[in-house]
Protein backbone atom coordinates (compact mmCIF):
# COMPACT_ATOMS: atom_id res chain seq x y z
CA UNK A 1 0.00 0.00 0.00
CA UNK A 2 1.13 3.48 -0.62
CA UNK A 3 1.84 6.51 1.94
CA UNK A 4 -1.34 8.45 2.80
CA UNK A 5 0.94 10.88 4.26
CA UNK A 6 4.85 11.31 3.64
CA UNK A 7 7.26 13.97 4.27
CA UNK A 8 10.98 14.63 3.46
CA UNK A 9 13.02 16.76 5.36
CA UNK A 10 9.80 18.97 6.36
CA UNK A 11 11.31 22.23 7.99
CA UNK A 12 9.26 25.27 9.19
CA UNK A 13 10.77 28.34 10.75
CA UNK A 14 8.19 31.29 11.81
CA UNK A 15 11.01 34.28 11.47
CA UNK A 16 14.09 32.76 13.28
CA UNK A 17 11.86 30.53 15.63
CA UNK A 18 11.91 27.21 15.39
CA UNK A 19 8.69 25.23 14.26
CA UNK A 20 10.05 22.28 12.82
CA UNK A 21 13.02 20.54 11.36
CA UNK A 22 13.43 18.04 9.55
CA UNK A 23 10.58 16.17 9.76
CA UNK A 24 10.48 12.72 8.33
CA UNK A 25 7.07 10.81 8.36
CA UNK A 26 5.62 7.95 6.39
CA UNK A 27 2.17 6.74 7.32
CA UNK A 28 0.76 3.81 5.64
CA UNK A 29 -2.90 4.00 4.10
CA UNK A 30 -4.82 2.21 6.43
CA UNK A 31 -3.05 2.63 10.01
CA UNK A 32 -4.15 5.09 13.27
CA UNK A 33 -0.54 6.33 13.20
CA UNK A 34 0.11 8.33 16.47
CA UNK A 35 1.97 11.68 16.95
CA UNK A 36 3.30 12.32 20.29
CA UNK A 37 4.97 14.65 21.89
CA UNK A 38 5.05 17.52 24.75
CA UNK A 39 3.24 20.91 24.13
CA UNK A 40 5.31 23.46 21.67
CA UNK A 41 7.18 20.37 19.97
CA UNK A 42 5.61 20.87 16.77
CA UNK A 43 2.86 18.65 16.28
CA UNK A 44 0.15 21.26 15.45
CA UNK A 45 3.08 23.08 13.00
CA UNK A 46 3.73 19.87 11.19
CA UNK A 47 -0.26 19.10 10.90
CA UNK A 48 -0.98 23.00 10.20
CA UNK A 49 1.85 22.65 7.12
CA UNK A 50 0.06 19.43 5.81
CA UNK A 51 -3.16 21.03 6.11
CA UNK A 52 -1.93 24.21 4.00
CA UNK A 53 -2.46 26.37 6.83
CA UNK A 54 1.26 27.66 6.67
CA UNK A 55 3.60 27.40 4.26
CA UNK A 56 6.94 24.99 4.80
CA UNK A 57 10.00 26.70 5.11
CA UNK A 58 11.59 23.50 2.84
CA UNK A 59 11.12 20.11 2.56
CA UNK A 60 8.82 18.51 1.20
CA UNK A 61 5.09 17.37 2.18
CA UNK A 62 2.91 14.82 0.35
CA UNK A 63 -0.64 13.34 1.04
CA UNK A 64 -1.78 10.32 -1.23
CA UNK A 65 1.40 11.09 -3.23
CA UNK A 66 0.14 14.72 -3.89
CA UNK A 67 1.76 17.63 -3.19
CA UNK A 68 0.66 19.85 0.04
CA UNK A 69 1.29 23.19 -1.54
CA UNK A 70 0.15 22.85 -5.25
CA UNK A 71 -2.42 20.17 -4.52
CA UNK A 72 -4.20 21.62 -1.52
CA UNK A 73 -7.42 21.43 -3.11
CA UNK A 74 -7.57 17.83 -4.15
CA UNK A 75 -5.99 16.96 -1.05
CA UNK A 76 -8.33 18.53 1.28
CA UNK A 77 -11.28 17.09 -0.30
CA UNK A 78 -10.48 13.67 1.13
CA UNK A 79 -9.36 15.01 4.46
CA UNK A 80 -11.45 15.75 7.51
CA UNK A 81 -9.32 17.57 10.61
CA UNK A 82 -10.28 18.14 14.15
CA UNK A 83 -8.66 21.08 15.93
CA UNK A 84 -7.88 20.60 19.33
CA UNK A 85 -10.11 23.51 20.40
CA UNK A 86 -13.22 24.18 18.27
CA UNK A 87 -14.77 27.74 17.33
CA UNK A 88 -17.65 28.45 14.83
CA UNK A 89 -19.21 31.06 13.82
CA UNK A 90 -22.09 32.50 16.01
CA UNK A 91 -25.61 33.24 15.41
CA UNK A 92 -25.21 29.60 14.17
CA UNK A 93 -27.33 26.13 14.67
CA UNK A 94 -25.61 22.79 14.65
CA UNK A 95 -27.41 22.11 12.01
CA UNK A 96 -26.55 24.40 9.96
CA UNK A 97 -22.60 24.82 10.67
CA UNK A 98 -23.01 20.92 9.08
CA UNK A 99 -25.00 22.08 6.01
CA UNK A 100 -22.43 24.66 5.18
CA UNK A 101 -19.58 22.59 5.85
CA UNK A 102 -20.92 19.55 3.42
CA UNK A 103 -21.72 22.49 0.86
CA UNK A 104 -18.00 22.48 0.43
CA UNK A 105 -17.67 18.73 -0.52
CA UNK A 106 -19.23 17.29 -3.99
CA UNK A 107 -21.34 14.81 -2.05
CA UNK A 108 -24.39 14.36 -0.43
CA UNK A 109 -23.91 14.41 3.70
CA UNK A 110 -27.50 14.97 4.91
CA UNK A 111 -27.45 11.28 5.82
CA UNK A 112 -24.08 10.98 7.18
CA UNK A 113 -24.87 14.00 9.57
CA UNK A 114 -27.39 12.45 11.20
CA UNK A 115 -25.94 9.11 11.28
CA UNK A 116 -22.93 10.76 13.71
CA UNK A 117 -25.04 13.04 15.19
CA UNK A 118 -27.19 10.01 16.49
CA UNK A 119 -24.01 8.27 17.85
CA UNK A 120 -23.22 11.07 19.91
CA UNK A 121 -25.96 12.17 20.75
CA UNK A 122 -25.58 15.99 19.56
CA UNK A 123 -28.69 18.12 19.42
CA UNK A 124 -28.47 19.61 15.81
CA UNK A 125 -30.96 22.12 16.46
CA UNK A 126 -28.97 24.04 18.97
CA UNK A 127 -26.71 26.90 18.91
CA UNK A 128 -23.30 26.61 18.97
CA UNK A 129 -22.39 29.14 21.09
CA UNK A 130 -24.94 27.96 23.88
CA UNK A 131 -23.32 24.30 23.73
CA UNK A 132 -21.29 23.10 26.36
CA UNK A 133 -17.14 22.79 26.03
CA UNK A 134 -17.97 18.75 24.95
CA UNK A 135 -20.82 19.75 22.81
CA UNK A 136 -18.76 22.23 20.78
CA UNK A 137 -16.35 19.70 20.37
CA UNK A 138 -18.97 16.47 19.12
CA UNK A 139 -20.05 19.61 16.07
CA UNK A 140 -16.29 19.25 15.62
CA UNK A 141 -16.29 15.65 15.85
CA UNK A 142 -19.42 15.55 12.69
CA UNK A 143 -18.01 18.90 10.76
CA UNK A 144 -14.39 16.57 10.48
CA UNK A 145 -16.05 13.35 9.81
CA UNK A 146 -19.50 14.18 7.65
CA UNK A 147 -17.53 13.52 3.98
CA UNK A 148 -16.31 10.09 4.61
CA UNK A 149 -12.86 11.44 4.68
CA UNK A 150 -9.95 9.20 3.16
CA UNK A 151 -7.19 10.63 6.03
CA UNK A 152 -8.91 12.13 9.50
CA UNK A 153 -6.29 14.44 11.29
CA UNK A 154 -6.96 14.90 14.73
CA UNK A 155 -4.73 17.44 16.84
CA UNK A 156 -5.28 16.67 20.35
CA UNK A 157 -8.97 15.64 20.05
CA UNK A 158 -9.70 14.68 23.37
CA UNK A 159 -9.67 17.68 25.33
CA UNK A 160 -13.05 19.04 26.63
CA UNK A 161 -14.52 15.31 25.95
CA UNK A 162 -15.76 13.23 29.22
CA UNK A 163 -13.99 9.69 29.72
CA UNK A 164 -17.57 7.78 28.33
CA UNK A 165 -17.71 10.54 25.35
CA UNK A 166 -14.10 9.65 24.52
CA UNK A 167 -14.65 5.90 24.19
CA UNK A 168 -17.67 6.78 22.11
CA UNK A 169 -14.98 9.00 20.10
CA UNK A 170 -12.29 6.24 20.07
CA UNK A 171 -14.64 3.75 18.70
CA UNK A 172 -16.14 6.17 15.97
CA UNK A 173 -12.48 6.48 15.08
CA UNK A 174 -12.04 2.46 14.36
CA UNK A 175 -14.72 2.55 12.77
CA UNK A 176 -13.91 4.85 10.56
CA UNK A 177 -10.11 3.20 10.18
CA UNK A 178 -12.14 -0.10 9.62
CA UNK A 179 -13.97 1.53 6.69
CA UNK A 180 -10.80 2.46 5.30
CA UNK A 181 -9.45 5.55 6.63
CA UNK A 182 -6.02 6.38 7.90
CA UNK A 183 -5.97 8.76 10.88
CA UNK A 184 -3.01 10.74 12.36
CA UNK A 185 -3.80 10.90 15.43
CA UNK A 186 -1.35 13.62 17.59
CA UNK A 187 -1.45 14.06 20.97
CA UNK A 188 0.70 15.04 24.96
CA UNK A 189 -1.07 11.85 26.18
CA UNK A 190 0.91 8.68 26.02
CA UNK A 191 -2.06 6.30 27.25
CA UNK A 192 -4.57 7.46 24.52
CA UNK A 193 -2.10 6.56 21.93
CA UNK A 194 -1.39 3.59 22.86
CA UNK A 195 -5.06 3.16 22.98
CA UNK A 196 -5.31 3.03 19.89
CA UNK A 197 -2.19 3.39 17.46
CA UNK A 198 -0.74 1.21 15.31
CA UNK A 199 2.96 3.13 14.94
CA UNK A 200 3.61 6.07 17.21
CA UNK A 201 6.09 8.78 16.51
CA UNK A 202 7.87 10.77 18.98
CA UNK A 203 8.90 14.46 18.23
CA UNK A 204 11.13 16.61 20.60
CA UNK A 205 11.71 20.30 20.06
CA UNK A 206 10.70 20.13 15.97
CA UNK A 207 12.66 17.23 15.07
CA UNK A 208 11.48 13.58 15.81
CA UNK A 209 13.13 11.45 17.59
CA UNK A 210 12.27 7.86 17.93
CA UNK A 211 9.23 5.82 15.65
CA UNK A 212 7.76 2.77 16.91
CA UNK A 213 5.09 0.45 16.71
CA UNK A 214 2.86 0.53 19.58
CA UNK A 215 3.78 -3.20 20.22
CA UNK A 216 7.28 -2.22 20.53
CA UNK A 217 6.81 0.77 22.67
CA UNK A 218 4.79 -1.78 25.05
CA UNK A 219 7.53 -4.37 25.43
CA UNK A 220 9.76 -1.19 26.29
CA UNK A 221 6.91 0.71 27.98
CA UNK A 222 8.61 2.39 31.36
CA UNK A 223 6.86 2.19 34.70
CA UNK A 224 7.28 4.97 37.15
CA UNK A 225 7.58 2.87 41.06
CA UNK A 226 7.50 4.61 44.33
CA UNK A 227 7.58 2.91 47.37
CA UNK A 228 8.28 3.94 50.81
CA UNK A 229 9.90 1.64 53.62
CA UNK A 230 9.59 1.22 57.57
CA UNK A 231 12.42 2.52 57.73
CA UNK A 232 15.30 3.95 54.83
CA UNK A 233 17.10 1.61 52.37
CA UNK A 234 20.83 1.38 52.53
CA UNK A 235 21.18 0.70 48.63
CA UNK A 236 18.17 -0.37 46.08
CA UNK A 237 19.65 -1.94 42.95
CA UNK A 238 17.45 -3.93 40.39
CA UNK A 239 17.81 -5.18 36.98
CA UNK A 240 16.03 -2.79 34.25
CA UNK A 241 15.57 -0.07 37.32
CA UNK A 242 16.80 3.56 36.17
CA UNK A 243 16.84 6.75 37.78
CA UNK A 244 16.80 5.38 40.76
CA UNK A 245 16.05 8.47 43.53
CA UNK A 246 16.73 7.88 46.91
CA UNK A 247 14.85 10.23 49.70
CA UNK A 248 15.18 8.73 53.28
CA UNK A 249 12.85 6.22 53.40
CA UNK A 250 11.69 6.82 49.62
CA UNK A 251 12.69 5.53 46.66
CA UNK A 252 11.58 6.17 43.90
CA UNK A 253 13.04 5.29 39.80
CA UNK A 254 11.49 4.28 36.16
CA UNK A 255 11.10 0.56 35.85
CA UNK A 256 11.82 -1.68 31.94
CA UNK A 257 11.81 -5.13 32.70
CA UNK A 258 10.02 -8.44 33.93
CA UNK A 259 7.08 -7.13 36.37
CA UNK A 260 7.20 -9.70 38.58
CA UNK A 261 10.72 -9.93 39.36
CA UNK A 262 10.07 -6.15 40.24
CA UNK A 263 7.05 -6.96 42.70
CA UNK A 264 9.65 -10.18 43.85
CA UNK A 265 11.77 -7.90 44.63
CA UNK A 266 9.50 -5.38 46.61
CA UNK A 267 7.62 -8.30 47.91
CA UNK A 268 10.96 -8.77 49.53
CA UNK A 269 10.91 -5.17 51.60
CA UNK A 270 9.08 -4.29 54.06
CA UNK A 271 6.51 -1.44 52.43
CA UNK A 272 4.39 1.18 53.87
CA UNK A 273 3.43 2.39 50.67
CA UNK A 274 3.92 1.11 46.93
CA UNK A 275 2.92 3.32 44.00
CA UNK A 276 3.63 1.39 40.17
CA UNK A 277 2.00 3.94 37.65
CA UNK A 278 2.46 4.97 34.09
CA UNK A 279 5.32 7.60 33.69
CA UNK A 280 4.30 10.89 32.19
CA UNK A 281 5.72 11.75 29.04
CA UNK A 282 8.26 14.13 29.96
CA UNK A 283 9.71 11.35 32.24
CA UNK A 284 9.92 9.40 29.11
CA UNK A 285 11.73 11.76 26.62
CA UNK A 286 14.13 12.44 29.75
CA UNK A 287 15.00 9.12 29.60
CA UNK A 288 15.37 9.70 25.13
CA UNK A 289 18.01 12.26 26.43
CA UNK A 290 20.22 10.31 28.42
CA UNK A 291 20.27 7.24 25.79
CA UNK A 292 21.35 10.17 23.33
CA UNK A 293 23.92 10.84 25.99
CA UNK A 294 24.83 7.31 26.56
CA UNK A 295 25.04 6.70 22.32
CA UNK A 296 27.41 9.55 21.88
CA UNK B 1 -20.77 29.95 -4.49
CA UNK B 2 -21.47 28.48 -1.33
CA UNK B 3 -19.39 31.37 0.23
CA UNK B 4 -20.81 33.64 -1.63
CA UNK B 5 -24.48 33.04 -0.43
CA UNK B 6 -23.08 32.35 3.39
CA UNK B 7 -21.52 35.55 3.13
CA UNK B 8 -25.20 37.31 1.64
CA UNK B 9 -27.35 35.56 4.45
CA UNK B 10 -25.06 37.06 7.40
CA UNK B 11 -24.65 40.13 6.23
CA UNK B 12 -27.72 41.33 4.17
CA UNK B 13 -29.66 42.42 7.17
CA UNK B 14 -27.06 45.15 8.22
CA UNK B 15 -26.22 46.38 4.72
CA UNK B 16 -30.39 46.69 4.99
CA UNK B 17 -30.41 48.89 7.96
CA UNK B 18 -27.59 51.26 6.66
CA UNK B 19 -29.42 51.75 3.27
CA UNK B 20 -32.71 52.62 4.84
CA UNK B 21 -31.16 55.33 6.84
CA UNK B 22 -29.39 56.63 3.69
CA UNK B 23 -32.57 56.22 1.68
CA UNK B 24 -34.57 58.35 4.55
CA UNK B 25 -32.40 61.04 4.81
CA UNK B 26 -32.05 61.68 1.35
CA UNK B 27 -35.60 61.71 0.82
CA UNK B 28 -36.11 63.72 4.32
CA UNK B 29 -33.90 66.10 2.45
CA UNK B 30 -35.53 66.79 -0.22
CA UNK B 31 -38.91 66.08 0.59
CA UNK B 32 -38.80 67.58 3.80
CA UNK B 33 -36.40 70.28 3.90
CA UNK B 34 -36.07 71.21 0.44
CA UNK B 35 -39.32 73.02 -0.58
CA UNK B 36 -38.99 75.29 2.86
CA UNK B 37 -35.41 76.15 2.03
CA UNK B 38 -36.25 77.61 -1.62
CA UNK B 39 -39.06 79.65 -0.56
CA UNK B 40 -36.55 81.47 1.55
CA UNK B 41 -34.94 82.46 -0.98
CA UNK B 42 -36.69 85.90 -1.80
CA UNK B 43 -36.12 87.12 1.54
CA UNK B 44 -32.13 86.32 1.20
CA UNK B 45 -32.08 87.32 -2.38
CA UNK B 46 -34.03 90.73 -0.75
CA UNK B 47 -31.50 91.24 1.15
CA UNK B 48 -28.29 90.88 -1.30
CA UNK B 49 -30.30 93.05 -3.46
CA UNK B 50 -29.26 96.22 -0.68
CA UNK B 51 -25.32 94.68 -1.52
CA UNK B 52 -23.65 96.71 -4.66
CA UNK B 53 -24.00 95.32 -7.36
CA UNK B 54 -20.64 93.95 -8.44
CA UNK B 55 -21.20 92.39 -4.62
CA UNK B 56 -24.20 90.41 -5.63
CA UNK B 57 -22.87 89.15 -9.00
CA UNK B 58 -19.52 87.76 -7.27
CA UNK B 59 -21.89 85.41 -4.81
CA UNK B 60 -24.64 85.02 -7.97
CA UNK B 61 -23.33 81.99 -9.07
CA UNK B 62 -22.57 80.37 -5.89
CA UNK B 63 -26.50 81.73 -4.76
CA UNK B 64 -27.82 80.33 -8.03
CA UNK B 65 -26.42 76.68 -7.07
CA UNK B 66 -27.48 76.83 -3.31
CA UNK B 67 -30.82 77.63 -4.34
CA UNK B 68 -31.76 74.78 -6.60
CA UNK B 69 -32.44 70.78 -6.45
CA UNK B 70 -28.32 70.50 -7.64
CA UNK B 71 -26.71 72.62 -4.52
CA UNK B 72 -29.03 70.94 -2.35
CA UNK B 73 -28.69 67.93 -3.22
CA UNK B 74 -24.52 68.38 -3.31
CA UNK B 75 -24.86 69.81 0.16
CA UNK B 76 -26.69 66.60 1.51
CA UNK B 77 -23.75 64.41 -0.23
CA UNK B 78 -21.35 64.80 2.26
CA UNK B 79 -23.64 63.13 4.83
CA UNK B 80 -24.76 60.32 2.45
CA UNK B 81 -21.18 59.52 1.99
CA UNK B 82 -20.53 59.60 5.16
CA UNK B 83 -23.18 57.06 6.14
CA UNK B 84 -22.31 55.16 2.51
CA UNK B 85 -19.06 54.84 4.09
CA UNK B 86 -19.85 53.59 7.83
CA UNK B 87 -22.23 50.99 5.29
CA UNK B 88 -19.56 49.64 2.98
CA UNK B 89 -16.96 49.95 5.54
CA UNK B 90 -19.04 47.65 7.98
CA UNK B 91 -19.30 45.24 5.29
CA UNK B 92 -15.85 44.79 4.50
CA UNK B 93 -14.54 44.39 7.97
CA UNK B 94 -17.47 42.16 8.58
CA UNK B 95 -16.60 40.02 5.38
CA UNK B 96 -12.95 39.94 5.61
CA UNK B 97 -12.45 39.25 9.20
CA UNK B 98 -15.73 36.99 10.05
CA UNK B 99 -13.05 34.06 10.45
CA UNK B 100 -10.61 35.95 12.53
CA UNK B 101 -12.80 37.50 14.70
CA UNK B 102 -14.64 34.30 15.13
CA UNK B 103 -11.78 32.11 15.65
CA UNK B 104 -12.93 29.53 12.56
CA UNK B 105 -10.03 30.33 9.94
CA UNK B 106 -9.02 26.68 10.42
CA UNK B 107 -12.73 25.27 9.37
CA UNK B 108 -12.84 27.64 6.28
CA UNK B 109 -9.32 27.15 5.07
CA UNK B 110 -9.11 23.68 5.93
CA UNK B 111 -11.94 23.05 3.16
CA UNK B 112 -11.24 22.15 -0.35
CA UNK B 113 -11.23 25.63 -1.72
CA UNK B 114 -8.61 27.69 -2.68
CA UNK B 115 -7.68 30.87 -0.66
CA UNK B 116 -7.98 33.38 -4.21
CA UNK B 117 -11.38 31.67 -4.74
CA UNK B 118 -12.70 32.81 -1.36
CA UNK B 119 -11.20 36.20 -1.24
CA UNK B 120 -13.43 36.08 -4.71
CA UNK B 121 -16.84 34.75 -3.41
CA UNK B 122 -16.43 37.51 -0.13
CA UNK B 123 -15.32 40.34 -2.80
CA UNK B 124 -18.78 38.93 -4.82
CA UNK B 125 -21.10 39.26 -1.98
CA UNK B 126 -19.68 42.64 -0.66
CA UNK B 127 -20.02 43.99 -4.38
CA UNK B 128 -23.58 42.45 -4.67
CA UNK B 129 -24.77 44.62 -1.13
CA UNK B 130 -22.91 47.58 -2.21
CA UNK B 131 -24.77 47.43 -6.07
CA UNK B 132 -27.89 46.68 -4.63
CA UNK B 133 -28.10 49.27 -1.95
CA UNK B 134 -26.61 52.03 -4.48
CA UNK B 135 -28.96 50.54 -7.05
CA UNK B 136 -31.72 51.98 -4.78
CA UNK B 137 -29.70 54.97 -3.45
CA UNK B 138 -29.89 56.27 -7.55
CA UNK B 139 -33.25 55.17 -8.19
CA UNK B 140 -34.72 57.31 -5.50
CA UNK B 141 -32.27 60.45 -6.23
CA UNK B 142 -33.30 60.51 -10.26
CA UNK B 143 -36.62 59.96 -8.76
CA UNK B 144 -36.62 63.44 -6.45
CA UNK B 145 -34.91 64.61 -9.59
CA UNK B 146 -37.83 64.53 -11.55
CA UNK B 147 -40.23 65.66 -9.06
CA UNK B 148 -38.45 68.41 -7.27
CA UNK B 149 -35.78 69.73 -10.29
CA UNK B 150 -37.24 72.46 -12.77
CA UNK B 151 -37.13 71.57 -16.50
CA UNK B 152 -34.89 70.99 -18.63
CA UNK B 153 -33.86 67.86 -16.86
CA UNK B 154 -30.60 66.84 -17.57
CA UNK B 155 -31.02 63.13 -16.23
CA UNK B 156 -27.09 61.43 -17.68
CA UNK B 157 -25.61 64.95 -15.19
CA UNK B 158 -28.43 63.71 -12.00
CA UNK B 159 -27.07 59.79 -12.61
CA UNK B 160 -23.04 60.69 -12.41
CA UNK B 161 -23.92 62.93 -9.69
CA UNK B 162 -26.09 60.25 -7.56
CA UNK B 163 -23.71 57.32 -9.08
CA UNK B 164 -20.81 59.05 -7.51
CA UNK B 165 -21.70 57.70 -4.30
CA UNK B 166 -20.78 54.23 -5.45
CA UNK B 167 -17.20 55.23 -6.41
CA UNK B 168 -16.81 56.85 -3.14
CA UNK B 169 -17.87 53.63 -1.46
CA UNK B 170 -15.61 51.54 -3.62
CA UNK B 171 -12.70 53.82 -2.17
CA UNK B 172 -13.89 53.78 1.63
CA UNK B 173 -14.98 49.44 1.09
CA UNK B 174 -11.02 48.85 0.16
CA UNK B 175 -9.70 50.99 3.20
CA UNK B 176 -11.94 48.44 5.64
CA UNK B 177 -10.54 45.23 3.26
CA UNK B 178 -7.45 46.19 4.45
CA UNK B 179 -8.21 47.04 7.83
CA UNK B 180 -9.87 43.76 8.16
CA UNK B 181 -7.39 41.87 6.15
CA UNK B 182 -3.84 43.41 7.94
CA UNK B 183 -5.48 43.73 11.35
CA UNK B 184 -4.32 41.33 13.94
CA UNK B 185 -8.17 41.21 15.20
CA UNK B 186 -11.03 43.19 14.84
CA UNK B 187 -12.53 43.53 18.28
CA UNK B 188 -15.87 45.49 16.84
CA UNK B 189 -17.13 45.75 13.03
CA UNK B 190 -19.46 48.69 13.95
CA UNK B 191 -17.37 50.62 15.72
CA UNK B 192 -14.34 50.51 13.50
CA UNK B 193 -16.44 51.29 10.57
CA UNK B 194 -17.96 54.19 12.30
CA UNK B 195 -13.98 55.41 12.85
CA UNK B 196 -13.57 54.78 9.32
CA UNK B 197 -16.89 56.66 7.90
CA UNK B 198 -15.97 59.59 10.31
CA UNK B 199 -11.79 59.64 9.80
CA UNK B 200 -13.31 60.08 5.85
CA UNK B 201 -15.63 62.91 7.00
CA UNK B 202 -13.25 64.64 9.31
CA UNK B 203 -10.42 64.79 6.07
CA UNK B 204 -13.39 66.65 4.04
CA UNK B 205 -14.01 69.03 6.60
CA UNK B 206 -10.31 69.70 7.07
CA UNK B 207 -10.02 69.69 3.18
CA UNK B 208 -12.75 72.37 2.77
CA UNK B 209 -11.79 74.82 5.52
CA UNK B 210 -7.92 75.13 4.64
CA UNK B 211 -8.56 75.06 0.66
CA UNK B 212 -5.16 73.07 0.78
CA UNK B 213 -5.32 71.78 -2.41
CA UNK B 214 -2.84 68.50 -1.50
CA UNK B 215 -4.99 67.50 0.89
CA UNK B 216 -7.86 66.26 -1.49
CA UNK B 217 -5.34 63.25 -2.58
CA UNK B 218 -5.62 61.99 0.58
CA UNK B 219 -9.53 62.92 0.70
CA UNK B 220 -11.68 60.03 -0.23
CA UNK B 221 -14.88 62.27 -0.04
CA UNK B 222 -13.99 64.61 -2.67
CA UNK B 223 -12.37 62.22 -4.93
CA UNK B 224 -15.37 62.34 -7.04
CA UNK B 225 -16.70 65.95 -6.66
CA UNK B 226 -20.68 65.61 -7.26
CA UNK B 227 -21.14 69.16 -7.54
CA UNK B 228 -18.97 68.97 -10.68
CA UNK B 229 -20.86 65.87 -11.55
CA UNK B 230 -24.53 67.30 -11.72
CA UNK B 231 -23.67 70.84 -12.96
CA UNK B 232 -21.13 69.95 -15.22
CA UNK B 233 -21.26 66.32 -16.14
CA UNK B 234 -17.72 65.05 -15.30
CA UNK B 235 -14.99 64.30 -12.50
CA UNK B 236 -11.74 65.69 -12.25
CA UNK B 237 -9.12 63.14 -13.76
CA UNK B 238 -6.38 63.54 -11.16
CA UNK B 239 -8.90 62.54 -8.46
CA UNK B 240 -10.60 59.40 -10.23
CA UNK B 241 -7.26 58.15 -10.90
CA UNK B 242 -5.96 58.44 -7.33
CA UNK B 243 -9.38 56.82 -6.23
CA UNK B 244 -9.05 54.16 -8.99
CA UNK B 245 -4.80 53.52 -7.91
CA UNK B 246 -5.82 53.70 -4.35
CA UNK B 247 -9.01 51.26 -4.61
CA UNK B 248 -6.81 48.72 -6.85
CA UNK B 249 -3.56 49.23 -4.52
CA UNK B 250 -5.61 48.52 -1.06
CA UNK B 251 -7.51 45.37 -2.87
CA UNK B 252 -4.71 44.14 -4.53
CA UNK B 253 -2.84 43.81 -0.99
CA UNK B 254 -5.54 42.34 0.51
CA UNK B 255 -5.61 40.16 -1.81
CA UNK B 256 -2.12 38.91 -1.06
CA UNK B 257 -1.92 38.94 2.40
CA UNK B 258 -5.43 37.23 2.44
CA UNK B 259 -4.23 33.92 0.06
CA UNK B 260 -0.80 33.64 1.55
CA UNK B 261 -0.94 34.49 5.37
CA UNK B 262 0.24 31.76 7.96
CA UNK B 263 -2.84 30.78 9.81
CA UNK B 264 -1.22 30.22 13.46
CA UNK B 265 -3.19 27.67 15.61
CA UNK B 266 -4.73 29.53 18.12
Amino acid sequence: MGHAIETNKLTKYYGKARGIVDVDLAVEEGEIFGFIGPNGAGKSTTIRTLLGLIKKTSGNASIFGMDCEKDKVKILSEVGYLPGEVFYYDRMRAIDLLRYSASFYKKDCTQRIKELADVLSLDLNKKIEDMSLGNKKKVGIVQGLLHSPKLIILDEPTSGLDPLMQRTFFDLIQRENERGATVLFSSHILGEVQRICDRVAIIKEGRIVDLRSIDDLRKNSYKKVSFTTQSPLADFALPGAAQIQQDGAQTSFLYNGDINALLGKLAGLSLVNADVSEPELEEIFLHYYEDGEANA
Amino acid sequence: MNVFRFELRRAWVGAAVWTLVILGLLGGLIIGALPAFLDSRAGVEAMLGSFPPAFAAAFGLEMDNLFSFGGFYTFGFLYYSLFGAILVAGIGLDLFSREKREKCMDFLLTKPRRRSRLFGEKLLAALTLMFCSNALFVAESLALYRAYAPAPLQMGYALLAAVSLFFTELVMFSIAVFAAVFARRIRSVSGTATAIGFAGFLLSALHSLLEEAALRYITPYQYFDVGKAFFEGRFETPYVLTAAVVTLALLALSYWKYTRADIPAL
